[in-house]
């Protein structure tokens, strides 16, 4: 289609935590900078540098991008912030992709970043405008309100107990167990998860990830020097993006048919076919626990209604036929939202180098998506990679 | 109706009020946490110097925004610098006016990249571009570890 090949040649993860002593520049700069050192290369090689993160409420700093900027490299450079609510950690890089496919480079970091400990005492009061002023702020909406009505809307389509979505969060937070900059990992039991605090039925403390502080950043480059780079590179084949309605009363509320049109757009690039075979590993934004069963079904790695039982069944385990979350995921790792949807991309990354340690999974995967989610249940990143 | 329309009477439209209510405890930040600590305890500025440009920033930081380095050593400036641009500002961010117009400086240090903006305690008149000034410091026992741990910037 015109495109030039993009790869991915590097990675730097903070440790995600509850809050950090480190400024949102610093985080960066430490993520930044472990990519950079991670392929070889000096910021003086960097052509142009995009950075993502979340709502400025969260960090409690307007024009975060430039506040970030130095962290992040940019100073007197080609630089600039993207921005979609919980999506931008997987957009940032299909925004990094923008610029190499283009031509515009050969060589772009992609940084992302979240404090949102600066936020006191959570970050729900930066959501009470995201809801309509006039015929929802009136009755003092929260975040996790509309997803209890999703939620509840999702079990009640396809007859699911919260014990068949709880047993997502158990399997993340395991997984997470293996990941140096994991916030809240840990063996937790069906029942400790249906136990826990309630917080908007049928929502409890721990179907939800933490907040969190993190960064995370990625070099990507261009097929000719990706090759000079690293004999190794991961290829960044397919990228895909859609947003829906922002009147999310309209919408079903079981099925995201914007990940589904953001997969498709991602999967035709990279020329795949059917998704539940050819697909080896997958990282589905899971800031709640059903979000990984709903977004495996967008992404359309399995049937509609099918991803509770698959998950009970043991397929999308580390050791299953479609390892699903194999980083611990939002649910595990955290999430400081931008820094979570790149640490994704950064797992597919690791996995297809046969490099992800004690979280490898098993049949050098070749082929993997992540994905991540956001606004108003509205928007769908999708990224595919491949080695 | 068209587009071109005026509403000249805004009181005649309805309204609601709103506010985002957030409010935040931002932390220092490695480098800020030394600088600020330095402060208080020793009554010092310090400036982060790069080991591989030798840059030195004040407000120090953690990295060097130039080659990217990691920065570990700081170096004590002193509390005297020179005078880089002044203002005399007559109003605060609501467009309150001030009673007496704040005098605010400026001050850059030999050698260092950046600087100290603060007030400025100079008798107009006397106020020049490149004149030599010092920080003046609470006394230690008042000390926070805070901007406010600077009184101001007067003659030196
Ligand atoms: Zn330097």
């Amino acid at each position: 289609m015109g495109y030039r090949r993009v790869a991915i040649v590097g990675a730097g993860l903070t440790k995600f935590v509850r809050r950090a002593q480190e400024t949102g520049p610093e985080l960066s700069w430490q993520a930044s900078k472990m990519a950079l050192d991670s392929c070889s290369l000096r910021l003086k090689d960097v052509e142009m540098i995009t950075l993502g993160s979340a709502p400025d409420g969260f960090d409690g700093v307007h024009m975060k991008g430039e506040y970030l900027l130095s962290g992040a490299g940019g100073s007197n450079k080609s630089y600039i912030r993207n921005f979609v609510g919980g999506g931008t950690g997987v957009f940032a890089p299909i925004h990094g992709w923008m610029h190499v496919a283009s031509g515009a480079c050969d060589v772009c970091l992609v940084v992302a970043e979240e404090k949102m400990s600066s936020c006191h005492p959570t970050p729900q009061g930066a959501f009470i405008t995201i809801f309509d002023h006039t015929t929802e702020q009136p009755l003092k909406p929260t975040l996790i309100w509309i997803f209890a009505l999703e939620m509840r809307r999702y079990m009640e389509r396809y007859g699911l107990t919260r014990a068949d979505i709880a047993r997502v969060a158990v399997k993340n937070k395991k997984n997470a167990m293996d990941h140096p900059s994991a916030q809240v990992a840990g063996e937790y039991t069906v029942d400790d998860i249906l136990n826990s605090e309630v917080l908007a039925e049928p929502v409890h403390r721990l179907d939800i990830s933490p907040a969190g502080d993190g960064a995370a950043a990625v070099v990507l480059a261009s097929e000719d020097v990706a090759k000079r780079l690293t004999d190794r590179p991961v290829w960044l084949d397919g990228v895909g993006w859609n947003l829906d309605t922002s009147y999310w009363a309209t919408k079903d509320l079981y099925y995201p048919r914007y990940v589904e049109k953001a997969a498709r757009m991602a999967y035709d690039m990279a020329g795949i076919k059917e998704p539940h075979k050819e697909i080896q590993v997958a990282e589905p934004y899971d800031p709640f626990d059903y979000k990984e069963l709903h977004h495996m079904e967008g992404l359309l790695l399995c049937p509609r209604g099918e991803a509770a039982r698959l998950t009970a069944e043991g397929y999308t385990a580390r050791t299953g036929n479609l390892p699903t979350c194999p980083s611990g995921g939002a649910l595990g790792v955290g999430n400081p939202i931008a820094a979570t949807g790149l640490m994704k991309v950064i797992e597919l990354f690791l996995q297809l180098r046969g490099e992800a340690g004690k979280r490898q999974i098993p049949g050098k995967p070749r082929v993997g998506v992540a994905q991540a989610w956001g606004d108003l249940m509205q928007v769908g990143t999708v990224v595919v990679c491949r080695s | 109706m068209s587009f071109q329309e005026q509403i000249k009477k805004t009181t005649s439209l309805g309204f609601f009020e709103g506010q985002v209510p957030l409010n935040y405890k931002y932390t220092m930040g490695v480098a800020g946490e030394r600088f600020f600590q330095t402060l208080r305890d020793k009554g010092d500025f310090i400036a982060s110097k790069c080991p591989e440009c030798g840059t030195m920033a004040i407000y120090p930081l953690i990295y060097c925004e130039e080659c990217f380095a990691e920065i570990k050593d700081y170096v004590s400036v002193g509390l005297t610098g020179e005078l880089y641009s002044w203002t005399e500002c007559s109003s605060d961010f609501k467009g309150a006016r001030h009673e007496k117009p704040h005098l605010l400086g400026m001050v850059r240090f030999q050698g260092v990249q950046g600087g100290i903006i603060h007030r400025l305690d100079v008798p107009l008149s006397e106020i020049a571009i490149g004149m030599k000034v010092i920080a003046v410091l609470r006394p230690s026992s008042q000390r926070k570890g805070s901007l406010d741990d600077i009184q101001c910037f007067k003659k030196a």
